[in-house]
């Protein structure tokens, strides 16, 4: 049995010596982090309770914020619009992001070459993809509607339509699975070959090999790219600031949640009802994780460990 | 020597707890990606700073709201004053924002104002009322300068609560009406005769639009296009004698009748059209104003894009006059032009007030600094009696914007929600055009809205 010294014992000389070393080397963090993280997350909550507008004088209203959010169209509008995107996006992202991991895993000569390429697209900056997918959607030109043309199809108006602007940015959420393909991709490879043989010894065809080996050794990978898909989602913002002009449009069919909070923050001056907001969502997100933990911890296979 | 492996599970546990912790802190989106998608917007490159020179003795600090073309024709500006005043030095900063504009607010909040900043007119009441401006008029007094000495619609959001807060060195009219003689002419229009009235403009319509597997392809005018969906309402509800503010009763009216009866022409508009997300005009890669494109017949635009259509397209053959009216609301062509643009003011807390104010009284009110803004960015200036008018409205390309400041009666107004009651206009104007609520219904819930974040603000903030 190992035994360890006590926490007095530990505290040699040399110990303290590293440990006053270590905390210099990351001072500048530690105060970035207090500074730049800490504190906004703190005063924030203090401001959701007043009526601070950034700029000139503000007084403790209570919970009027939290109250007039109830009441709030737009704010229901907003946390269904940013559900309807998190239902839809994050499963799809993991199943475009599994696909490509799988194909990206065969054998073939230049695999390197094509595994930079679908990995491209997730380096390029949000607003330069948004800007392009703008042309991917426009509804006479654009390359999508072209292309339903060839085979008869009418496309519809996709961003510029108020019931299919949602699904044209889950579309579009999807050109940025790269990093997940690459999470999935190393998973794919840590999953012993000698399974695999042992499967196929056993006349077990792809499907149950892939139910039955792939999936279980990729569980814990799938379930991080759940929980982070999850909390990212939740927080959907640039391209749909980019795409609408900062609006939401059209007919707020795009009003997601991080959208209308930066509204209320920066266009009506209303930072006290914004951080009312970010604390609502806050909950929310902890909530939806702790659910996805409780109800899906329990199912991943970590390889015996 | 122990060995402390870390298993798989651990370091997926706390790798997820990591990235999740460090998501969860960030739930207010960070301003970089907020200057990322605005510098989009305003050029295809991103713009560097300018910095004053070395060897002036007063550095100024100026704030643009534009990055690209615009932003470079700032520095000509500056450069050009800065020939003539050698003490001075004037860095100009891109900060990005049209009705929000984070950088400059986080600036004057945090206590490094840049000596002037730009604003949209009608947010000038809000941002008084925040604190966010410095009161000009003490050197407007002891510049000789008078309302009368400003076109009256920009005057009218210069001063409020009789204190004068900014200063125009852009006024845009809002707007004349151009339309393609070519279009007229291939339908059996007379193409030297532009509408009138909201009739002719049907009329012309029904001659013009075409539908192709239900898309408009070619369209005789997109009404609900009219820079952004607010602006439309604000036009068009002008152009059939609406009112969109009661002053007296300081109440906001976008239900008045005839701003509901210019909405539900719009939406009907837009149905003959086979729908507003229908209309595909312009190729993806036009960089200038759709009208450019040739396939509109008919549109209102700024001056701007009329000289970068004109320069786009140098062959379309471009007719102009005043914007049509719609009795009985209204009897005068021209009726719904409005005043709007961008001004000047000093930050609270600048440091130097009195060479800002020497710099922006030199861009708006001279005739060296107006003929200079003219040529560089090119904007119509607020000061009448600019000198440069006199070759302004003797240009026939520009003749048009020059009879709209004569005879405009509108700019939006001065109300302390001004930005939020333009949000619920644009809104409200959407939810209508995709018959989502009845224009009256959806004029209504604006004015509910506005008028409850009015008592609001008023209550928290006043």
């Amino acid at each position: 049995m190992t035994t360890y010294p006590s926490q007095r014992q530990r505290w040699t000389r040399q110990a303290r010596h590293n440990f006053l070393w270590g905390l210099l080397f990351t001072f500048p963090v530690i105060i970035g982090l207090l500074w730049f993280m800490l504190y906004p997350i703190v005063i924030s909550f203090y401001y959701s309770f007043t009526s601070y507008s950034i700029l000139g004088r503000y007084k403790w209203i209570g919970a009027s914020n939290y109250l007039a959010l109830l009441e709030d169209q737009n704010f229901w509008i907003s946390l269904y619009n940013t559900a309807y995107f998190v239902i839809f996006a994050v499963p799809l992202g993991i199943i475009v992001g599994l696909g490509l991991a799988l194909l990206l895993n065969i054998k073939v000569k230049g695999m390197s070459v094509y595994r930079t390429v679908f990995y491209l697209p997730s380096i390029v900056p949000a607003v330069a993809s948004a800007v392009v997918w703008a042309y991917v959607f426009n509804p006479q030109y654009g390359v999508l509607n072209n292309l339903l043309r060839f085979f008869g199809v009418m496309g519809p108006g996709w961003l510029a339509s108020p019931e299919w602007s949602k699904p044209a940015l889950i579309v579009m959420s999807t050109w940025g699975v790269g990093s997940l393909m690459i999470i999935l991709l190393a998973g794919l490879q840590d999953v012993p070959q000698e399974l695999y043989d042992a499967a196929l010894v056993d006349g077990a065809t792809w499907w149950p090999r892939f139910r039955h080996v792939t999936i279980p050794f990729i569980s814990p990978h799938l379930f991080f790219t759940l929980v982070t898909g999850l909390i990212g989602g939740f927080q959907y913002f640039t391209q749909v600031h980019v795409l609408t002009n900062g609006q939401g449009g059209p007919a707020r069919s795009t009003l997601v949640y991080s959208l209308y909070l930066y509204q209320n923050a920066f266009q009506f001056f209303k930072m006290g009802y914004a951080s009312a907001m970010a604390w609502i969502l806050l909950v929310i997100v902890v909530i939806c994780t702790a659910l996805v933990f409780r109800n899906l911890a329990g199912r991943v296979y970590y390889g015996g460990a | 020597m122990h060995n402390h492996n870390v298993s798989r599970r651990k370091f997926l546990q706390f790798a997820g707890s990591a990235v999740g912790v460090a998501t969860l802190a960030a739930c207010v989106p960070p301003a970089a990606e907020v200057a990322e998608s605005d510098m989009a917007e305003a050029g295809p490159t991103p713009t560097p700073g300018r910095v004053a020179p070395e060897d002036r003795t007063i550095e100024l600090e100026l704030f643009s709201v534009w990055g690209g073309l615009l932003f470079n024709e700032w520095i000509n500006a500056v450069e050009i004053y800065e020939e003539t005043n050698p003490d001075v030095g004037i860095t100009v900063t891109f900060a990005p924002g049209h009705g929000d504009n984070p950088k400059l607010l986080t600036a004057v909040a945090g206590g490094i104002a840049p000596d002037m900043a730009m604003i949209v007119d009608f947010s000038t009441p809000q941002w008084v009322e925040l604190g966010v401006m410095s009161d000009l008029t003490p050197y407007f007094d002891a510049a000789g300068l008078s309302g009368d000495d400003f076109w009256p619609a920009a005057w009218s959001l210069m001063n409020y609560k009789g204190k004068v807060w900014q200063m125009p060195f852009d006024v845009d009219p809002n707007f004349p009406l151009f339309w393609n003689k070519g279009i007229f002419e291939e339908v059996g229009l007379d193409p030297e005769t532009g509408p009138v009235t909201i009739d002719d403009v049907n009329e012309f319509s029904q001659e013009i639009n075409r539908i192709e597997n239900g898309v408009a392809t070619r369209i005789g005018m997109i009404p609900w296009r009219t820079y952004g969906f607010g602006n439309s309402i604000y036009t068009w509800g002008w152009a059939f004698g609406g009112s969109f503010y009661d002053e007296g009763n300081e109440e906001v009216t976008p239900d008045d009748e005839h701003v509901v009866a210019a909405l539900e022409w719009m939406v009907n508009s837009a149905k003959e059209a086979g729908g507003p997300d229908q209309v595909s005009v312009t190729p993806p890669g036009l960089q200038v104003h759709f009208f450019g494109g040739g396939n509109v017949g008919m549109s209102p635009m700024v001056s701007v894009n009329f000289r970068d259509v004109k320069r786009y397209n140098p062959d379309l053959e471009i007719g102009q006059g005043l914007l049509p009216y719609q009795p009985p609301g209204e009897q005068d062509p021209g009726a719904g032009a409005w005043i709007s643009g961008w001004r000047l003011f000093v930050p609270t807390g600048a440091k130097n007030p009195e060479a800002a104010w020497d710099f922006m009284n030199w861009i708006t009110v001279t005739p060296e600094g107006t003929e200079t803004e003219w040529r560089t960015l090119g904007f119509p200036p607020g000061w009448k009696d600019a000198p440069i008018y006199e070759e302004i409205k003797n240009d026939p390309e520009n003749k048009a914007y020059y009879d709209v400041l004569r005879t405009a009666k509108h700019a939006k107004d001065p109300i302390p929600v001004g930005a939020f009651y333009q949000a619920q206009l644009e809104e409200m104007t959407a939810e209508a055009m995709f018959e989502r609520m009845t224009p009256l219904e959806a004029m209504q819930e604006a004015k509910k809205r506005t008028m409850d974040e009015w008592d609001r603000f008023v209550e928290q903030q006043g």
